[in-house]
Formats: structure tokens, C-alpha cells, sequence
């Protein structure tokens, strides 16, 4: 019976302990939130849509588009894919394959183009940006979100109600050169964010295409790697 | 008689003098002077730091350059996820809000990571060194102080990273701790965590403080020490809900993890130990990083040995080997800057004063070659 104050205080003492300890971590699980929402901005709505866009194309490997630059239309593939390279290294890129007229290659270096291939008299980025290239496409996209550079707009595409994503003209991301800038437009699906049209100006040059992701099956994807070797500078 | 008149006449004197001014005077000086050889290290390891910058490219840039870039951009326009591509969700949130702090009063986003990282180290030095004074005493945190103003991969707390502020919190929590102030510690342990997930760590040395001191403390005390140790970690919490909140996904932070190509797993270090020589091999700056696991690992021990507290040594071994979980070694470097245990242990070693000079002037030299390497390899 004379134990019983003690045990009630040391009871007592824990319950006391506990409170106080599981307060202050809940308060200070509170203040870490607040100080979040109070000192940071929240990421525009352009910003967040471009993101998810980006997302999508990123996650793709392979697009089918009608392309036309300079007044010529034609049709391309491009795949996402791992190839070798010049150095003999393997590194990831994108392969355009034009229907009746050759291939491009960019995969790190510079582009390779297949054998006898005309090259074409504006730079190959264009090509890669309207052929839906879903890497180069995806990685500009996410470059203008993240830089908040994306001016979103509702429009219609074929008749058919589409997002237009236009993106901040900024300094060749893949180069860093100064000067060399580029400008695009990309129109994707409001529920899907599936890209519909791109526009894009690199340069002197622009052109359009109406683009879509095509599903990379193993044996259209084998149809399009061989032979890659054939490719040259 | 005459000497009576003469000892009232100086009395008077002396009563009439105004020498209450005099400590007046020298007060503030006599508060500054002994903080001065502190401040006389942390600027040459700054000026060194910044004149090498400056020599290998004359911009503030190379300041702000890499993870820098991601900061900025956080406090600039918020945090966004792009799934499968680096994004800057993996950069915690305190660093960007001081930032846009610093912008708010006019300070350009350029020189506000640069100005706050090298102003924050005075006051992060300070603090470790009170901190390290109350545990080994002067000479030894003057030693340990000194290092931390010069260490090679310091240079990084010059640039637009968070770990001069971070080093300072984790240092400035654990002292308050030391005091009795277990509601300032636990703030300054949640800051540090807020600021790196390394901050986390900082909980294993306030428990080994609070558990020291638990018969010493009543019950309310307790509960405030206690919520000292909880309050990184509710603190950490904190950021996966503020990014489900903003961009809808609380695991943004190990999504965009992945981008940088890390991952978090249990036989991650079976992984990058495996991969070591094909990553070497890719990119040869990595041994900077695998020599500095080596190196921090040795002065933790060193450390042990000398008898410094058991929960630092833990909670720097923690943030040493835990990375490398991750799959990678990259960075390791710059994470041990936020383990004081390390410059304790380097401490230790200089208590030979030929190897305690030995040990300044070789990180000099390596500070200038470190900070060479900044435009092409990330710290």
C-alpha cells in the first residue's frame, strides 16, 4: 500500500513525459508545414500540366508523325532506344525513320544521318522536335516547367478540343549555345495529355507536324534497329 | 598631514575622473577579441575559396553552379515532379525559403546562395565551437574549428548549398541541448532536417545528451527533450506532406531521387561496391568521393577512440555509410561535412602541434585544388 503514491507519481511522470514529447513532435510537424506554405510558391498550373506532359513523353519510346518543314511532308517514325556509338560506347537516343528517305540518328555527338541520305539544309533539332521525337519533345517540355516558361492556351486540333502548350523561346538546351535558341508549341489531349501537333521554329527554319505515340512493340522496334551500323556522319 | 591632504586629493581625483566611460569603450571590443582568430580562419578558408573561384572562371557562378541551379529554381517557382527526369523535388525546402527571403529584401537569387552560405559559416563556427569547447575544451575546439573553416571539401560551404547552414543547426541543437534548452534544440534539430535529410541524425546525439541527463530532469522537461528527439523527424515528415499537398505525390522526394539514379534499397551497397570499378572507369572523379568514405570512416574512429561521445560517432557513421544504399557513392564528400564527429577526429590527430600545422597547411593546398575541379565536377 505504501508503494502505491510512487507507482502513481512514476505513472504519472511517463503519462506527463509522453504528452509533452508527442506535442511538441506533432507542433513541430505543423510548423515544418507551415514554413513550407508560407515561404515557398506553389508551381503554376502551365508548370504542372507541362510536367505531366513531359512525364507522359518520357515514358514513351516511340511516335508516328506527318511532318512539314520548308513545304515538304512526309511521314516518320521515331524510336527511343539504346545504340552504339561512334566511340563504340552505348548511349540513349533517338532514331528518326523517314518513310522513303533515310534516317537520323542522335545519340550523343553528332548526328549521323544513313548513307546517301540528303542532309537537310536546317538543323537536324527541328527534325528530332517534329518528328514527336518523344525524348527530345519530353526533355524540352520539362525544361521550359521547370523554368515556369509555358504559356498554356485551350485550341482545337482537328476540330477536336486540345491544350496548347506553348514554350518560352529559351537558349538551346542541348548546346548552351548563346544565341542558338529554339521556340515550340506542342498541343496534346486535355484528358490524356497525348501530344496531337507540334510547331517549331529552330533557327531560321520552323515547320509543323501532327504527331501520336505509337506502342513499341518488339518486332516493329527490331524493324527499326537494323542495321543502325549503316549510319555515318 | 601632508600625506593625509595629498591621499584625499587623489581620492577626490580619482572619484572626479571619468573613468566609467573607459569600460564603456572597451566592452564590445572585449566581447569581439576573443572571437577574432575564429573570424581570421574563416576568412582565409572564404578567401581562398573564393579568390580560387574567381581565378578559374571570374563569375559568381562558379559559386552558384549545380545543385545550386535546383535551389534556386525551387525558390523561385515552387516544387514540380517531372516523372523519369531529374527534378527538384530531391532538394529539400529550408535552403530555397532563406533563399527567397534573401530575394525579398533585394538580394538577387544569384549572390543570396553564396552570401548566406558564407555568412552562415561564421555563426555555424561559432557554434561548433562552443559545442566542442564543452566537450573536450579550448585547445581542442580551437583545433576542430580551424579544420572545419579550411577542410578541402569546405568549399562547399561557400556555394549555394545548404550545409554551412546545416552544420550550424545540427552543432547549435545539440548545444542548446547541452544547456537545458530542449524547445530551442528540437527547433534547430527540425531546421537541420528541413534543410537536409541528413539533419535527421542530429536525433541520436540529443538522445544520447537526454539520456545522460534523465534523473537530473522532471517529467515536463523530459516530454521536452523527448519532442527534441522526435522533432527531425516530424520535421522530415513535414516535407512528403507539403509535396502531397503542392504536386499531389508524398513520395516526390525518392521519385525524383530516381532521376539522379538513386534509389534507396537493402543490398544497395552491394550494388555500388559492385559497380564501383565500371563507375570509376566512367567517371574518374568518384575516387574523390570513395576516398572520402574511407577517410571520414578513419577519423569516426579516431574520434571513438579519443573518447568523444558514442551517439555523435553513430550518427556520423550513419551519414557516411547510408548513401551508398542508394546505389551510388557520388557526393559522399560533401556529405560528411555535416558530421562534426569527423573534425573531432581530425582534431585528435592535431594535438601533435607539428601535425596540427601539417594538417592546415595541406588542407589549404587541397582547398585551392578542390575548388579548381568546381567547373567540372559536382561537390
Amino acid at each position: 500500500m505504501r508503494n502505491r503514491p510512487d507507482t502513481l507519481g512514476i505513472v504519472k511522470g511517463v503519462a506527463v513525459t509522453l504528452a509533452v514529447g508527442a506535442s511538441t513532435a506533432v507542433a513541430f510537424l505543423g510548423l515544418g508545414w507551415a514554413v513550407q506554405a508560407a515561404g515557398l510558391p506553389a508551381a503554376s498550373h502551365s508548370s504542372r500540366v507541362g510536367a505531366n506532359v513531359a512525364g507522359l513523353l518520357l515514358r514513351s519510346r516511340l511516335s508516328a508523325s506527318t511532318l512539314t518543314i520548308e513545304g515538304k511532308t512526309q511521314s516518320a517514325l521515331c524510336l527511343h532506344h539504346w545504340f552504339l556509338r561512334a566511340d563504340r560506347r552505348i548511349g540513349r537516343g533517338s532514331l528518326i525513320t523517314f518513310a522513303g528517305s533515310g534516317r537520323w540518328l542522335d545519340n550523343g555527338g553528332p548526328i549521323r544521318f544513313e548513307a546517301g541520305a540528303q542532309k537537310p539544309d536546317f538543323l537536324p533539332r527541328l527534325g528530332f522536335y517534329l518528328a514527336g521525337c518523344t525524348s527530345d519533345l519530353g526533355k524540352r517540355i520539362a525544361y521550359a516547367a521547370q523554368l515556369n516558361a509555358i504559356t498554356l492556351r485551350q485550341a482545337t486540333v482537328g476540330g477536336k478540343p486540345a491544350l496548347e502548350l506553348r514554350l518560352g523561346r529559351v537558349r538551346d538546351w542541348v548546346t548552351r549555345k548563346k544565341g542558338l535558341v529554339d521556340k515550340v508549341s506542342i498541343w496534346v489531349d486535355p484528358a490524356t495529355y497525348e501530344p496531337l501537333a507540334v510547331w517549331a521554329k529552330v533557327g531560321k527554319h520552323s515547320g509543323y507536324a501532327r504527331v501520336h505515340l505509337v506502342r513499341a512493340t518488339p518486332a516493329l522496334v527490331h524493324r527499326l534497329l537494323v542495321p543502325v551500323t549503316r549510319l555515318v556522319r | 598631514m601632508t600625506i593625509e591632504l595629498e591621499r584625499e586629493t587623489a581620492a577626490e581625483l580619482r572619484a572626479a575622473a571619468p573613468v566609467v566611460h573607459v569600460p564603456e569603450i572597451a566592452a564590445p571590443l572585449d566581447r569581439v577579441r576573443p572571437w577574432l582568430w575564429l573570424v581570421g580562419w574563416w576568412a582565409l578558408g572564404r578567401v581562398v575559396t573564393i579568390a580560387t573561384a574567381m581565378a578559374v572562371k571570374p563569375s559568381i557562378w562558379t559559386l552558384s553552379l549545380w545543385d545550386g541551379k535546383w535551389y534556386r529554381m525551387v525558390a523561385r517557382f515552387g516544387y514540380l515532379l517531372v516523372p523519369s527526369r531529374q527534378s527538384d523535388p530531391a532538394f529539400f525546402p529550408l535552403y530555397p525559403i532563406v533563399l527567397r527571403g534573401a530575394n525579398t529584401i533585394g538580394i538577387p537569387y544569384e549572390f543570396a546562395g553564396p552570401l548566406i552560405s558564407n555568412l552562415a559559416l561564421v555563426g555555424t563556427l561559432a557554434v561548433f565551437y562552443l559545442l566542442t569547447r564543452d566537450l573536450k575544451g579550448e585547445d581542442f575546439a580551437r583545433r576542430a574549428t580551424i579544420y572545419v573553416a579550411i577542410f578541402p571539401f569546405g568549399y562547399v560551404f561557400s556555394m549555394t548549398y545548404p550545409e554551412s547552414l546545416v552544420l550550424g543547426l545540427i552543432a547549435g541543437s545539440a548545444l542548446a541541448a547541452r544547456r537545458g534548452r530542449w524547445w530551442v534544440a528540437g527547433l534547430l534539430a527540425a531546421a537541420a532536417a528541413l534543410a537536409r535529410p541528413e539533419g535527421l541524425f542530429v536525433a541520436l546525439p540529443l538522445l544520447g545528451i537526454a539520456w545522460g541527463r534523465r534523473r537530473s530532469l522532471d517529467p515536463q522537461a523530459r516530454g521536452a527533450a523527448l519532442g527534441a528527439i522526435l522533432a527531425p523527424a516530424a520535421a522530415l515528415l513535414a516535407y512528403p506532406a507539403y509535396l502531397k499537398n503542392v504536386i499531389h505525390d508524398p513520395h516526390a522526394w525518392q521519385q525524383a531521387q530516381q532521376g539522379w539514379g538513386r534509389h534507396f534499397h537493402a543490398l544497395g551497397i552491394v550494388k555500388a561496391i559492385e559497380h564501383l570499378p565500371n563507375a570509376i572507369a566512367y567517371d574518374h572523379w568518384l575516387v574523390r568521393d570513395v576516398v572520402a568514405v574511407v577517410l571520414y570512416l578513419a577519423l569516426l574512429a579516431v574520434a571513438a577512440r579519443a573518447g568523444l561521445p558514442r551517439m555523435w560517432i553513430l550518427a556520423g557513421v550513419v551519414v557516411v555509410i547510408l548513401p551508398p544504399f542508394s546505389g551510388a557513392f557520388d557526393s559522399i564528400s560533401r556529405f560528411g561535412l555535416l558530421v562534426p564527429a569527423v573534425f573531432w577526429g581530425l582534431a585528435v590527430l592535431g594535438r601533435d602541434k607539428r601535425v596540427d600545422w601539417g594538417i592546415r597547411v595541406l588542407s589549404v593546398g587541397l582547398l585551392i585544388g578542390a575548388v579548381a575541379t568546381l567547373p567540372y565536377v559536382f561537390p
